[in-house]
């Protein structure tokens, strides 16, 4: 199943080709009346192939297409034209504006599902070959919810490509409760025999995320040293598209080697006195990192909070995304519920996505 | 898919192309192309394009009144949204393979004649309609040959024809 975009102004073949996709692809399907309408939802959901028509008042296909290839975020996609231009030049027009293939109408249904898949599981191959993007969450003040935003920034690139989540507490990590996920593999047991695959203690969310989970007791098992835990990362990238590391609150020789396979770290402040001169530091400890670090708050309770301008003229460092306070996420919890992907349109899954398109096009 | 009472197609006249939806209610696509008695015919969501580029959509109309009068040709990719409601059931029993032009246009298809002998005078100066009917088409542009265009029916403006021949072989 993959996440796919319908751009069509005529409506009946857009329902139509959301039918289709659905029900006999078992595709999501985001599906668009219009070019404009259509780049902001590729933009915003990144699917992993788009089916555009050419004939659009306002926008022309072509035009969308060049556009989704121009942007960074969506320069990788699947895309088909799907038109009722069928000549060969229309076909070379729209090879020309970037598209991967070209379909008349009316397709037959057999051949479109068949060229939807092919690109899906090209995208797929392609992001397994290409590199491996690691963003470690932190903060080095607890409850500013760090494993909130790391589960659910995994969740959000796993509707974009593999993802795997490295919960790297040291023992009784969180991610395995969010989740609704028995911690009997971790990568304890990988510290414990490095002979193990870290490939096999991976184990599977209901929604296809990939986790690591940390060891359940504590001081059972030993903390990797640098060495460890960057062959521990090595195994992994085998496996996936992107990482993202629920990272400890520690700034030990692990950490900062975690942190120097980093392609973007997501620093968590909270706005209260004692969380901002935690960030403050933490912020000097990153230095190294700084053309990498990606800052946000997340409101953890109910109440006023100072105005993000405030807090950002304290720490001298923009906010990359200010994640309201969402009462879904305690009940998504409860249930083992990735709240990404129950509650698509939820404040914390706004925010979490605009951080993903950050993460990602930095 | 499911064909619905929307026929999308080209529609060449003096140097465009216009890619545009006909609406099916009363009357088949071709019936009222062929219609002696009415001079103008309606488009929705008409997509234009200059023939020198073909692909590039320089205009958008939601709806379009042609004179059919202007127009070389039709063309459309699927048969039975070219054909007339008589056409139907039978084009005549032989197939003669023809060549000919409109103004920026090379057309090659196929001709259905009832009689054996094909006469291209006698058929032009004889035949009732405005238009002819091609089947299995390929158009070519005049001043670019590279640029083809493939259909299974054109419908011809006869008036706009400058030759007209059985093509050799």
């Amino acid at each position: 199943m993959a996440r796919v975009l319908v751009i069509d102004d005529n409506i009946d073949m857009l329902s139509m080709l959301k039918l289709i996709l659905e029900r006999q692809g078992h595709h999501e399907v985001i599906a668009c009346s219009n070019g404009q309408e259509g780049l902001q939802k590729a933009f915003e959901q990144m699917p992993a192939v788009a089916l555009v028509d050419v004939m659009m008042p306002g926008m022309s296909g072509y035009d969308v297409v060049k556009k989704l290839r121009a942007d960074e975020r969506t320069q990788n996609m699947g895309i088909i034209i799907l038109t009722a231009r069928g000549q060969s030049v229309d076909r070379a027009a729209a090879l020309a504006a970037g598209a991967d293939d070209h379909m008349s109408k009316p397709a037959d249904v057999e051949t479109l599902l068949k060229r939807v898949n092919e690109l899906v599981e090209r995208g797929a191959s392609k992001a397994q070959k290409s590199e491996v993007l690691v963003v470690p969450v932190l903060s080095l003040k607890g409850g500013v919810g760090v494993t909130t935003v790391a589960i659910n920034l995994a969740g959000v690139l796993q509707q974009v490509a593999p993802t795997l989540l490295l919960d790297l507490a040291p023992a009784c990590g969180q991610c395995a409760f969010f989740l609704g996920i028995r911690p009997e593999q971790h990568w304890g047991q990988y510290v414990e025999n490095p002979k193990t695959s870290a490939a096999s203690l991976v184990q599977q969310h209901t929604t296809g995320l990939k986790v690591l989970l940390a060891p359940p007791i504590p001081a059972q098992f030993g903390w990797p040293n640098k060495d460890r835990v960057e062959m521990l990362l090595a195994q992994l990238k085998a496996v996936t598209r992107f990482i993202v590391v629920d990272m400890p609150p520690l700034f030990d020789e692990t950490v900062r080697a975690v942190l120097g396979q980093a392609h973007r770290i997501v620093l968590i402040t909270g706005d209260d006195a004692p969380s901002l001169q935690v960030t403050r530091i933490t912020l000097q400890a990153l230095n190294e990192w700084k053309d990498r670090l990606i800052l946000i708050r997340n409101a953890t309770a109910v109440g006023p909070r100072p105005p993000a301008d405030a807090l950002q003229k304290a720490l001298r460092v923009p906010l990359a995304v200010d994640i309201p306070y969402d009462p879904n996420q305690l009940p998504a919890v409860a249930k083992g519920l990735l709240l990404a992907s129950v509650q698509p349109k939820s404040a914390l899954t706004v925010g979490v996505k605009r951080l993903a398109q950050i993460a990602i096009a930095r | 898919m499911q064909r619905s009472n929307r026929i999308i197609a080209e529609f060449f006249a003096q140097g465009y192309r216009v890619s545009g939806t006909y609406v099916v209610t009363k009357r088949f696509l071709a019936d009222e192309i062929y219609d002696p008695t009415t001079n103008y015919f309606l488009l929705e969501e008409a997509y234009l394009s200059p023939i020198i580029d073909p692909a590039r959509i320089s205009a958008y109309y939601t709806l379009v009144l042609f004179d059919k009068s202007t127009l070389d040709f039709v063309l459309t990719v699927d048969k039975k949204d070219g054909l007339r409601r008589d056409q139907l059931y039978g084009m005549g029993n032989y197939q003669v393979p023809i060549f000919l032009t409109v103004p920026f246009f090379e057309i090659s298809g196929t001709l259905f004649v009832i009689n054996k002998n094909f006469n291209p005078r006698l058929y032009l100066s004889t035949e009732a309609g405005i238009f002819i009917t091609l089947v299995d088409v390929t158009v070519r542009s005049t001043f670019n040959p590279d640029i083809s265009y493939q259909g299974a029916i054109a419908l011809i403006n006869r008036a706009h024809i400058s030759f007209f021949g059985e093509k050799a072989g």
